[in-house]
């Protein structure tokens, strides 16, 4: 028995320790996630309009031009789901919430968490926020219990090397929104050809009521507690509009139509808003910062400032 | 369950624990429980086929070890492997055979309705099946003896190590291990988690890494360049023999850490410089199954060359055959037949070419280091044959490589070759060291300081550089 202690002493502890000690400093390093909440959480109280959504509101939705005290709480690939678990923990904590713009796209409603080589960002919205996971397919997945399997070897050892003094939150401004430069680049049609065969490959069409079940929930909770709910859907680029599946498009359209109908809540389709060139968007489905800034604009001047009227007629 | 998954980290932890504090008749009835839920974890479904298997085995067996004559025995050595042959018949290749049939008939100018069924394969089945047949055999030539309990047999055939992708195990070698009591000792310990560290590392670092660099140019619409197509065949020489090796090597060492003891199935392969010698040591418990059940019952090498040659043709068209219901699979199966036969047919040749060298006085590294570089391009090119997914796919890589060799982006090649370094170099080195030595386990025989060097080198790669995601092991699809 101690022959076998000493061989552990030897052979594993120190790689434990070692393992044991990045794992210490990788919670300590500053990621999109934890950024997120921090700033959310500083203005809890004082947010009146909140974003949410995924990348397209993320890099396309500039709250700094909104016409009242906003926050951009979407994501890279943040599905229907999580912006449920938002909506659930965070508004009863936000007494100046009036109004809550969803941002659906063509594939919100189809996303299958269980198809999209993002998953592991759910181990992010577990570890940082606390929500439960989307799929319980991935409940043993190694990445879910290790931060050095999350951020990858290269990554982990980077900032192993400066300590854990480095942060991986690189573009998030303090009110959430996160702006891209380098617009045209990626907009050519075979580019957003390719982006569009790529997002048929995390979409699924028996996932359309498990997702509107969750857009329907988070309408419920919102007018339970007074906020007005709208549905917007951001404009994308011609090359991206043409290489989508006409069908999907369509029965996308009809569902989030059928739900704002039922709702009695607006919705705003920009998808193929002619006041947006190739110059506003990063790639085939992102408005770089110039588009942004147009597109806020508009859905302040269209959307979000005729609602504060209903809510604040003075 | 996996190997390479958190769920079996847990199971195993758990079921050791119970393991190192039972008796041995509760070690095998608990291993036997075990068993079932690692099998059944994939689909509780295919337990009850497996048992009409080892039922059937069970039953049997005292019969034919018994029998007052060999014609009895006989008989019942043959309801034995008849079940097993059935279910592995059906349950493998029956939609394989009728799509055959059907396109065959309509050749023919026949129309048929095709009728196959939505057959879902049970993980394992070739490895298990093989395993009880082995058991009715070994009672037939009298090797081992008909245990008293079920439960025992059961356990023989269901042991989850190497339930799933072996090594095949043979009654007489793993019968008397579940029957008599184990002991576990530090240094069986030790050894235990030697294989298992260095089965992962094969596995999680080295295969799964380079599946990445494998599966786009297998699954590639439009044709690539040679080089592109020949750094993948190299990159699957290895990944294949990594998944597999390490998981019999993880099998191993957890046998090991049991008391178990499993046969090495892989004894570096890729050092073999002929055919003969390959399949010496590639899959060994397969091959020696084949040589043991069938090439020697066809009559071996006793009958004359022709016959000879016959018998290992066969042979390697079944053992091509068992991997799966292709005819990708029966083509390899038919080259390594085919490069057997040829190796045995030039026999007088290479011992003339030997004698010849021997009066040059070549150096005999530099006339070693050709005949592996030579034999292992001939396994290349099965692996590209075992690979595909179709017989134009085999013709438009070799077209690739005979007749458009250099990519038009040289860069992304080299970055390809650099990535196949990167995930090899440490195999090599190890088993460089292994071969010059003689000796698989030489790691253990090393000073404290390099067995640490060893052991954080495959720690480190594994946890910063081991591929992301659980990754199913190639073998059991067959």
């Amino acid at each position: 028995m101690k022959n076998l202690a000493k061989s552990f002493l030897i052979y594993v502890f120190p790689i434990l320790l070692l393992v044991l000690w990045i794992e210490t400093g990788l919670l300590a390093v500053r990621n999109s996630y934890s950024q997120k909440k921090i700033l959310l959480e500083q203005h809890l109280a004082e947010h009146e309009v909140l974003i949410l959504g995924n990348s397209l509101p993320w890099h396309g939705i500039n709250p700094g031009l909104i016409s009242a005290r906003a926050f951009n709480l979407s994501m890279v690939s943040q599905s229907l789901f999580y912006d449920l678990q938002f909506i659930a923990r965070y508004t009863p904590r936000m007494p100046a919430l009036k109004a809550v713009v969803l941002c659906v796209d063509y594939t919100s409603l189809e996303d299958d968490i269980n198809l999209s080589p993002e998953y592991w960002r759910s181990f992010f919205y577990e570890r940082f926020f606390g929500f439960p996971l989307e799929s319980e397919k991935f409940a043993w997945d190694i990445m879910r219990f290790s931060l050095i399997k999350l951020y990858g070897g290269d990554e982990t050892l980077r900032l192993a090397r400066n300590l854990f003094r480095d942060h991986l939150d690189y573009e998030q401004l303090e009110n959430g929104f996160a702006p891209r430069i380098n617009p045209g680049y990626l907009t050519n049609e075979s580019e957003a050809r390719k982006r569009v065969n790529f997002l048929h490959t995390c979409m699924n069409s028996s996932a359309i009521p498990r997702n509107s079940a969750h857009l329907r929930e988070i309408i419920r909770l919102l007018r339970a507690k007074g906020v007005i709910p709208v549905l917007v859907s951001l404009p994308v680029s011609s090359g991206y509009t043409l290489a989508l599946d006409q069908k999907k498009l369509q029965k996308m359209q009809e569902t989030i139509q059928t739900i704002a109908t039922e709702s009695g809540i607006s919705y705003h389709n920009y998808m193929f808003d002619q006041r947006f060139a190739t110059e506003d968007f990063f790639d085939a489905d992102h408005l770089a910062v110039n588009g942004a800034i147009h597109f806020t604009n508009i859905l302040n001047l269209e959307v979000i400032k005729p609602l504060l009227k209903t809510t604040n007629p003075d | 369950m996996l190997f390479n998954s958190t769920q079996f980290f847990l199971f195993i932890l758990i079921v050791y624990g119970l393991y190192l504090i039972l008796s041995h008749r509760w070690q095998n009835r608990m291993l036997l429980a075990a068993s079932c839920i690692f099998y059944g974890a994939w689909d509780v479904r295919f337990l009850l086929l497996m048992f009409i298997s080892i039922t059937a085995d069970y039953l049997c067996g005292p019969r034919i070890y018994y029998a007052k004559d060999r014609q009895t025995a006989k008989l019942f050595l043959s309801i034995a492997l008849t079940v097993n042959l059935v279910i592995l018949l059906f349950f493998k290749y029956c939609n394989f055979f009728v799509s055959n049939l059907t396109s065959l008939l309509s050749y023919c100018g026949l129309t048929v309705n095709p009728y196959t069924l939505d057959i879902v394969l049970p993980i394992g089945i070739s490895f298990y099946t093989f395993q009880a047949m082995s058991y009715s055999f070994d009672l037939y030539r009298r090797e081992v003896i008909p245990p008293a309990r079920y439960l025992d047999y059961a356990l023989f055939v269901t042991y989850f190590p190497q339930l799933v992708a072996g090594p095949i195990m043979k009654a007489r070698d793993l019968l008397p291990q579940v029957l008599k009591e184990r002991t576990v000792t530090v240094e069986k310990f030790k050894e235990g988690c030697f294989w298992i560290l260095w089965g992962f590392f094969q596995k999680v670092y080295v295969a799964d890494n380079l599946a990445g660099i494998v599966e786009p140019v297998f699954s590639a619409t439009s044709p690539r360049d040679g080089l592109t197509v020949l750094l993948a065949v190299y990159a699957f020489a290895f990944q294949i023999y990594c998944d597999f090796a390490g998981y019999s090597n993880i099998a191993k060492g957890l046998g090991k850490i049991m008391g178990f003891d499993i046969i090495t199935n892989f004894n570096l392969p890729y050092f073999a410089t002929n055919p003969v010698e390959f399949w010496k040591r590639w899959h060994i418990s397969l091959s020696s199954w084949l040589r043991d059940y069938l090439y020697i019952p066809l009559g071996g090498n006793r009958q004359g060359r022709l016959r000879m040659f016959r018998n290992l043709g066969l042979t390697m068209l079944i053992g091509g055959l068992w991997h799966g219901a292709s005819w990708t699979f029966v083509l390899w199966g038919a080259y390594q037949g085919a490069l057997l036969i040829a190796y045995r047919a030039g026999e007088p040749l290479w011992h003339k070419f030997r004698s010849l060298t021997g009066r040059l006085s070549l150096p005999s590294g530099l006339l070693y280091a050709a005949k592996l570089f030579f034999f292992f391009h001939l396994i290349c090119l099965g692996w590209l044959v075992f690979r595909a997914q179709s017989f134009e796919q085999i013709f438009v890589m070799l077209r690739s490589i005979l007749t458009g060799f250099l990519p038009v982006n040289q860069q992304a090649a080299w970055q390809t070759a650099a990535a196949i370094l990167q995930f090899t170099w440490f195999l090599v080195l190890i088993e460089i060291m292994q071969y010059h030595l003689d000796d698989l386990k030489f790691i253990l025989r090393q000073s404290p300081l390099v067995k640490a060097g060893f052991s954080y080198i495959c720690f480190l790669l594994l946890i910063f550089y081991g591929a992301e995601g659980t990754r199913q092991f190639i073998y059991f699809q067959f």
